[in-house]
């Protein structure tokens, strides 16, 4: 006869969680009790079978992009939840200083305050101060990323470079200008020239290569 | 499109020898390493490493969905004080930088215009810092995308 009892063990058994003495009670009860012992053999077989067909891990395409944009979100959402924590806290603020021991406190939270905005800003990093696409339907965004410690700024709706052309590269190694005549001469490691930079009246740039 | 130009221009290709510059050095404010990054999918590894940027295809991993990145050109580029400055890894995608002086923490403030060919894709003015990039996410092309690359490299003997 199978119990309740033996159908808990059945599953620890079954997902090897059992301890050796619970094994060693349960394989002899097994061998005493026929149903048990089919019903062991049977789900033993099942789970084999589940594990062999089914991937428990599936690998993530895009991994790390993935993953800096689920913090780049977290970091967002906390953000938002913190500014609009901000009205309630603004209150707490004010009872907390009727402390007589406020005013010292303050001034040395003021200090860390300080200390910490001068260290930690974000006075480091490349900063996009304005944006302006000429074509409207193209979208400008721009965003820290923090994982590629980058600011990205992201231009979607942008025609499709055509499949059959060839993108030109040029290693370019040095440069020199002309005031004179506001041209910029690109060289290559050889000191050849491959481009002359230069712009027209309408402030077009005009492009010379070889 | 005035005599002189051409004149320089055809000067420029037809010797071996480059024209001497007709200009003393021009006043600089810093120097910058721009690429352009044909990012892709593509199953041949063409993931480069380049001394002028660290793990540039990890960097370029985490904000863009690919795990290619294969660098089509790239340029070392001081910026002018006075003058427009070009940064041309290509001659399809390009850019104009024009300083607005020096920023905090050795920055710079700078106009920036992303150019394809003949047509200004954005104009913006940027706070570039050390060593902290600038990723533009241009047109795709092919399977994938074509990346721009910015940074602003630590001061040294101008090129």
């Amino acid at each position: 006869m199978k119990t309740t009892e033996n159908n808990d063990q059945l599953t620890r058994w079954l997902d090897g969680e059992l301890t050796p003495a619970e094994r060693a009670a349960f394989e002899a009860e097994m061998q005493s009790n026929p149903l048990l012992q089919e019903e062991a053999t049977m789900m033993k077989r099942i789970s084999e079978s589940l594990h062999q067909s089914v991937t428990l891990e599936m690998p993530v395409p895009h991994s790390d992009f993935f993953n800096s944009q689920i913090m780049d979100r977290v970091y967002e959402l906390q953000k938002s939840e913190e500014r609009a924590a901000e009205p309630s806290n603004t209150l707490s603020w004010f009872s907390w200083l009727r402390a007589p021991w406020a005013i010292a406190g303050a001034a040395a939270l003021i200090a860390v305050t300080a200390l910490i905005w001068q260290t930690s800003g974000t006075e480091d990093r490349t900063e996009i101060v304005s944006l302006y696409a000429p074509n409207p339907s193209v979208q400008a965004k721009t965003s820290y990323n923090a994982a590629a410690d980058a600011t990205v700024l992201t231009l979607d709706g942008l025609d499709t470079f055509p499949a059959d052309k060839e993108i030109a590269g040029y290693q370019v190694h040095h440069s020199e200008n002309d005031a004179a005549l506001a041209t910029t001469t690109l060289y290559n490691e050889k000191n050849e020239v491959l481009v002359v930079m230069a712009t027209d009246a309408t402030n077009q740039p005009t492009m010379f290569t070889r | 499109m005035c005599v002189a130009l051409v004149l320089f221009v055809s000067s420029c290709f037809a010797q071996s020898e480059p024209p001497p510059s007709i200009t003393a050095k021009a006043a600089t404010e810093g120097r910058v390493w721009g690429a352009l990054i044909y990012a892709s999918n593509s199953k041949t590894d063409k993931n480069q490493e380049t001394p002028d940027f660290p793990k540039l295809a990890t960097r370029l991993g985490k904000a863009f969905p690919f795990t290619n990145f294969e660098i089509l050109g790239q340029h070392t580029q001081v910026i002018f004080r006075e003058y427009e400055s070009w940064v041309v890894p290509s001659k399809d995608l390009f850019l104009k930088l024009d300083s607005k002086g020096a920023a905090k923490k050795g920055g710079i403030n700078l106009h920036i215009q992303f150019w394809q060919a003949q047509q200004v894709l954005v104009k913006s003015d940027v706070v570039l810092q050390l060593d902290s990039p600038l990723f533009i996410g241009g047109p795709k092309w092919r399977d994938g995308r074509l990346i721009f690359v910015l940074v602003l490299k630590k001061p040294e003997t101008a090129k």
